[in-house]
């Protein structure tokens, strides 16, 4: 499929179930308002990603930006609020915001990402996706895998490594 | 300790502290800890984020087909 086809498809999925989008953030970040928040850094973000890497099911993908941005939208704010709170007056207001959102993500940058998975052996890419899409323990994936626990633990071990090498380099 | 040294002691401390929130919701001491850590230098902070960008790019890579 080409990737304007692809965007294509994307984007009307989620145009159709956007209200049914919107209940599920909500369940995450809790009001309408940051709920509405998420859903437009999502339709960026579904937006940017179509042109870079292959979506097989669009209504999954959907739902699966949509939960991870709300989650991460709770993680930064609740970081937000505890990194001020102890700032002296006047300090926090020039304080910039912790980073933005995922939709200001390059797809190149998730491509590189997708590769660096994709390069992973099967299983150990499945154990992956059962910890960081599913949030599963690695309890939980070792039994759904019919694996020790330890051999869990090894294979994550090897993914978070090989996605440490991602990053962008932060010039400091 | 070099620069390129000091910045991969960087990543290290942040790529650990991103996979230690993933496995466990911090408790205040844990909480306290980071966001000290945070405070303590802008450039800890800067690795601390491009982490978490990491991590969140991979929680938005399309589920393969199973």
């Amino acid at each position: 499929m080409s990737s304007d086809r692809q965007r294509q498809d994307l984007q009307d999925t989620f145009v159709e179930h956007r209200e049914r989008l919107r209940e599920a953030a909500k369940r995450i970040v809790g009001t309408r308002d940051l709920a509405e928040d998420v859903l437009q850094a999502s339709y960026l973000r579904i937006t940017e990603t179509s042109a870079h890497v292959v979506v097989q099911q669009p209504l999954s993908y959907c739902y699966q930006v949509v939960r991870h941005l709300a989650i991460d939208h709770c993680r930064r704010r609740s970081l937000e609020a505890q990194f001020f709170v102890s700032e002296p007056e006047g300090q926090a207001v020039s304080a910039p915001s912790f980073s933005p959102e995922a939709s200001a993500m390059g797809g190149q940058f998730l491509a590189r990402i997708g590769e660096t998975l994709e390069r992973l052996p099967a299983r150990t890419r499945q154990a992956f996706i059962l910890y960081r899409l599913d949030g599963l323990t690695q309890r939980d994936i070792a039994e759904r895998l019919g694996v020790s626990a330890t051999l869990v633990n090894f294979m994550i071990k090897d993914a978070v490594d090989a996605l440490k090498e991602c990053r962008d380099g932060v010039e400091t | 300790m070099s620069r390129s040294e000091r910045n991969e002691a960087l990543w290290n401390a942040a790529w650990e502290w991103v996979i230690r929130e993933h496995e466990q919701v911090l408790d205040d001491a844990g909480r306290a800890e980071l966001i000290a850590w945070l405070k303590a230098d802008p450039a800890h902070r800067a690795h601390y984020e491009e982490a978490h960008r990491v991590w969140l790019g991979a929680a938005l890579i399309p589920r393969p087909p199973s």
